[in-house]
């Protein structure tokens, strides 16, 4: 073991001085321990001398690197280390420097000092995680996401980080810091640098744009482009080496919307700055590299940190210099365009082909956050949003009766690919024309103005843009139109009238009831696994303890009714008035009284769930997963509650499933029938919904209410689809609506709005973009219901 | 009660132009209703402007204006008035609701929804082409004058089954819609409201549009108008920025952590 001496020369060696102090801030800050003024490393001295010498080694050369960025927080090191090496391995100690020069690097150095003030939960816990992983962020990545680009963007784990243009993909794991909030925030670069590649149209060029540059490439080089693939895809595809070009035009498309969204983004701009001024550390030097890599390494160098690393000589030299000239000049135009990278990529492609000619290239590593860009995928991506707009026009044109071209989707491939520019700033709707599709005007004019919205907006639209257009233009002009309800109706019989419970339909168009029209059948729910509420149970357990606590607090409270006729108190306010009226000769009111009511909460709650053929699979199961946090959750409180679904074919078979009644308790028999409740047929609305309204109004209760899940709209296999479902369904909600019952709407469909809006719009409703939200969302919205 | 001060109608004057940048033609279409005595429901989200709406069209009107912030304990009574003894004597006093009738003002009743169902009801007599107000405790019935205006407002964001206007009320107003002001509108005003510079307020304005970019995904309604000049009135007496923004822009939205976690993110994002 070491003397006092020893360890004090070191430590006067190492810190250069001997004594530390706080300032006023620090006092106001730290409280009282380390407040008391000057310090001496004497104080340090004692802890240290216990230690073994090949742990003192260790922790020197720790001080040594803190003292090189801030004496004071290396001092406050050694006064920690003693009780470090209690926690922490030799390895550990490592990290927590680490963690603290990270801390200094992101916050300054003040909540850095105190970083090593002592050693808290959080720090150990810190310590013994390794990385980031995407699971445990995903759901803050995707909410992130949505918020920044407006629009649904799947966010996906993946190898590296990219975009199709339709998901953002990020890598499985982060562990380039210690922190996990460091690590976020490469997460979140990473993020919103794919935002950029999309709000500023980076993987969207449009050959229409260069037919110029185009033709020249096709003919210097022999490749061609296909309507196999999309515009980027094609443009990297006409040269030979298509790695170097695509690796030329990710630095150079990088620089233009790196300089967007830092204008964008402060805050941003600042994570990247930092990420940045690390990663500096672990570019290599250019002129080290073989020639083609070397210069892309000095251009993005160049144009990253305003220098490069190490002196640049030769061709190469000339070539990073020509290199980064050109995309200065871009850069200064008022709006650089991705077509504008596309031809500076070109220039700089033949600048590095003829100055260095013959030099393999085995490509490039840009910036980790910058990720990686892959053509074939955006190709993909394009073609998939495209083939849905595709089956939404078709749908339009359908819902229109207009005449259908016979091969829509190649049409529209078509368009994209040959018309130049369908969707520049001119004449968007060039390309519905194109299409050679007799639009009705006010098709028309729904579509122009969007798109004229959209263009005042951002300057030019993209697919995924006119592909939202189309279908919020398509919506609106669809809920105004009648459809045509095909003529088809069944008859009943003898037997589907036995024991079968008989409820009218409403007919928009006569503006009558069909009496007696539906034969409705109550049928217990056929039992599933016993398992499923138990793995139900165990997938959500954290959200089942929150939930059960937030419904804890829906008990009801002692609440004290005011003005009552009989009561407990006298209600002095009340009194007050009435002896004021009644000296006034005005006639005083009877209701003196203050009740306790301790019975507040007197709440009956209908389920009633659509079991249709469309819920097949991941949207049942997930009904059934919120059906059980729901039950659990409503276990809790004293509310009646009961579940019921509904299918079935035709007005002759209307199926009731009865999965728990009101009087039954949630036991394992229900427990089972939630297990086995299973998507049938299709969606009749109407009366099922007459049917729990019969079962409301014989149960007493103050206050009913009835909860519709659903995933569409309403359909059966005859005439009941279009105007006629959707009126009768509102009907049926009406007549709930007058027998004092509160109908709300629960619906999983992304398009369901105009609808729904006239369905359920008088009434209450709720859309859910993503089936999964429903476990956590369905309680969330009980509880707001009824409180 | 009888403890606070009765301000007398004329006090309701708003003498000063109030600070308002129309949206659309809201104006005009509350004048045309005014001109033909309808009653008006302005329809939207809380923090768009309702309320500084109906001061500024009661001041162009000239107009009093008198305003009653419903809640669910406001009885019929605190709308049209009561005995109340003093001194051995009995007095009568108006309510908020008489006494704007009979000074021929505009009344508005803000978040009626708040207000319990009988309560609602003295308002219909009102509502129709009568225009009466009867008040049952002295037998009298008073005849609002032309000039007098009823306006009530209503968030139609979903809400507890508890609480819903009853059709019946409803139908009786003809609604204007409100919403946030589009971009350029909403940052004048903050700037203006708030007294931050323009690249703070384009900055809250954003962060504001982000924040709404999440309705119908997980949030009931977005960060409110109100909520961004508040941000910037707390960046304006030198609260740092983003944890002004974090006080006011994301705590009062949401309770779902996932949620608040990615608002954070966007603070730190924008600012
Ligand atoms: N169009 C507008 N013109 C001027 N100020 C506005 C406008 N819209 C909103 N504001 C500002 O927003 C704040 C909140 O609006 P307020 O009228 O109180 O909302 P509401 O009554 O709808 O809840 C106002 O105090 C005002 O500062
Ligand atoms: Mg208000």
């Amino acid at each position: 073991m070491p003397t006092f001496e020893e360890v004090r020369s070191q430590l006067l060696r190492i810190l250069g001085q001997t004594s530390f102090g706080e300032d006023v801030m620090d006092v106001r800050f730290t409280g009282f321990h380390y407040a008391r003024g000057l310090r001496s490393i004497d104080e340090a001295v004692p802890g240290l001398a216990e230690l073994q010498n090949s742990v003192l080694e260790v922790i020197y050369a720790l001080g040594e690197k803190l003292a090189k960025r801030d004496k004071e927080m290396a001092f406050n090191f050694f006064m920690t280390a003693p009780d470090a090496v209690t926690h922490f391995s030799v390895e550990d100690l490592e990290k927590w420097v680490e963690l603290g020069l990270e801390l200094a690097d992101a916050y300054g150095v003040v909540p850095a000092r105190n970083f090593f003030k002592g050693i808290t939960r959080e720090t150990i816990e810190k310590i013994h995680s390794h990385g980031l992983e995407f699971q445990d962020v995903a759901r803050v990545l995707e909410i992130y996401m949505n918020a920044l680009s407006g629009d649904k963007l799947g966010v996906q784990e993946a190898h590296e980080s990219y975009t199709d243009t339709r998901t953002v993909f990020l890598p499985s794991k982060v562990e380039e810091f210690e922190s996990d909030e460091l690590n976020f925030r490469v997460y979140k670069v990473m993020a919103a640098y794919r935002y950029a590649q999309l709000r500023y149209r980076s993987l969207e060029p449009r050959l229409g744009r260069m037919e110029e540059l185009i033709n020249e490439l096709q003919q210097r080089y022999g490749r061609s482009v296909s309507s196999e693939r999309e515009g980027l895809e094609n443009f990297i595809h006409l040269f030979p080496e298509e790695q170097l070009a695509l690796d030329i035009f990710s630095v150079v498309e990088g620089a233009r919307i790196e300089r967007n969204l830092r204008r964008e983004f402060r805050g941003i701009a600042r994570d990247m700055d930092m990420l940045l001024e690390r990663e500096w550390e672990r570019r290599p030097e250019p002129e080290r590299l073989g020639e083609r890599e070397g210069v892309i390494e000095g251009l993005m160098q160049l144009l990253t940190y305003g220098r490069t690393k190490g002196e640049l000589t030769g061709e190469r030299a000339e070539v990073v210099r020509r290199a980064h000239e050109l995309v200065q000049e871009m850069l200064q135009k008022e709006r650089p365009t991705v077509e504008d990278s596309c031809r500076v990529t070109a220039e700089i492609y033949r600048l590095v082909e003829e100055r260095l000619p013959a030099s393999p290239y085995p490509g490039f590593r840009n910036v980790p956050f910058r990720g990686v860009i892959k053509p074939e995928q955006v190709t993909a991506g394009l073609k998939k949003t495209k083939k849905e707009m595709a089956q939404k026009l078709e749908s339009i044109l359908e819902e229109l009766d207009i005449e259908k071209p016979p091969d829509i989707d190649s049409m529209i491939q078509h368009a994209f690919n040959e018309v130049p520019d369908p969707l520049a700033y001119g004449a968007p709707l060039d390309f519905l024309f194109r299409l050679g599709l007799d639009i009705p005007d006010e098709v028309q004019e729904e579509i122009l103005r969007e798109i004229e919205k959209l263009l005042g907006e951002l300057g030019e639209i993209d697919a995924s843009m006119l592909m939202k257009v189309l279908d919020s233009a398509g919506r609106k002009i669809r809920a105004n139109i009648q459809a045509r309800v095909t003529e088809f109706q069944v008859e009943l019989t003898e037997e589907d009238m036995r024991d079968a419970y008989m409820y009218d339909e409403w007919d928009y168009k006569v503006g009558n009831y069909r009496a007696a029209w539906c034969a409705l059948k109550e049928r217990v729910m056929p039992k599933g696994s016993d398992r499923f509420v138990e793995k139900t149970l165990e997938k959500h357990s954290g959200l089942v303890s929150l939930i059960r606590r937030q419904f804890e607090m829906l008990r009801p409270d002692y609440r004290r009714l005011f003005k009552q006729m009989y009561g407990e108190e006298i209600d002095l306010d009340a009194f007050v008035e009435a002896f004021a009226d009644m000296k006034a000769g005005a006639t005083p009111s009877e209701k003196l009284y203050i009740k306790i009511d301790k019975k507040d909460r007197d709440i009956a709650v209908a389920f009633l769930v659509d079991l249709s053929g469309s819920t097949t699979g991941w949207v049942i199961e997930t009904e059934k997963e919120a059906l059980v946090l729901m039950c659990e959750a409503l276990e809790v409180l004293d509310d009646k509650y009961a579940i019921f679904g509904f299918s079935g074919k035709t007005r002759k078979q209307c199926d009731f499933y009865i999965i728990k009644r009101f009087d039954e308790p949630y036991d394992d028999t229900v427990k089972q029938r939630i297990a086995g409740m299973d998507a049938f047929d299709y969606t009749r609305m109407g009366p099922p919904i007459r049917h729990v309204t019969r079962i409301l109004e014989e149960t007493p209760a103050k206050i009913k209410l009835l909860i519709v899940l659903s995933d569409g709209k309403p359909e059966d296999f005859d005439e009941y689809k279009g105007d006629h479902g959707i009126e009768d369904t509102k009907k049926a909600l009406i007549e709930a609506k007058r027998k004092q019952i509160r109908p709300f709407c629960i619906t999983i469909d992304t398009e369901a709005r105009d609808y729904i809006q006239r369905m359920f719009g008088e009434i209450g409703y709720i859309i859910l973009d993503d089936v999964a939200k429903l476990p956590r969302k369905l309680p969330e919205i009980y509880r707001r219901l009824t409180t | 009660m009888d403890g606070s001060k009765t301000l007398r109608v004329e006090e309701y004057v708003i003498t000063e132009e109030p600070y308002y940048e129309p949206v659309g033609n809201e104006v005009e279409v509350f004048e045309a209703a005014y001109r033909n005595k309808l009653p008006v429901m302005l329809k939207g989200p809380t923090g768009c402007g309702k309320t500084r709406f109906m001061q500024y069209m009661a001041w162009k009107l000239k107009r009093p204006l008198i305003t009653v912030s419903c809640h669910d304990d406001l009885t019929s009574s605190d709308l049209v008035g009561r005995y109340l003894v003093k001194g051995g004597e009995t007095v009568w006093v108006d309510g908020p609701l008489t006494r704007a009738v009979k000074a021929g003002a505009i009344c508005y009743l803000d978040e009626i929804v708040e207000a319990r169902k009988d309560t609602t009801v003295v308002i219909h007599p009102l509502t129709d082409d009568r225009r009466i107000l009867p008040i049952e405790k002295r037998g009298e019935i008073i005849k609002a004058p032309d000039e007098f205006m009823l306006a009530i407002s209503y968030n139609p964001g979903y809400q507890s089954v508890l609480k819903d206007l009853k059709h019946s009320t409803r139908q009786r107003f003809i609604s204007i819609d409100f919403t946030y002001p589009p971009k350029e509108l909403e940052k004048k005003i903050v700037m203006q409201e708030s007294g931050v510079d323009g690249d703070t307020a384009e900055a809250l304005v954003t962060l504001g549009e982000k924040i709404r970019n999440l309705k119908d995904k997980g949030l009931e309604e977005g960060a409110s108008t109100r909520l961004l000049i508040y941000a910037g009135m707390l960046i304006n007496s030198g609260i740092e920025p983003a944890k002004a923004a974090e006080i006011a822009m994301a705590n009062p939205v949401t309770d779902d952590a996932d949620m608040l976690r990615a608002i954070r993110e966007l603070i730190t994002t924008v600012f």
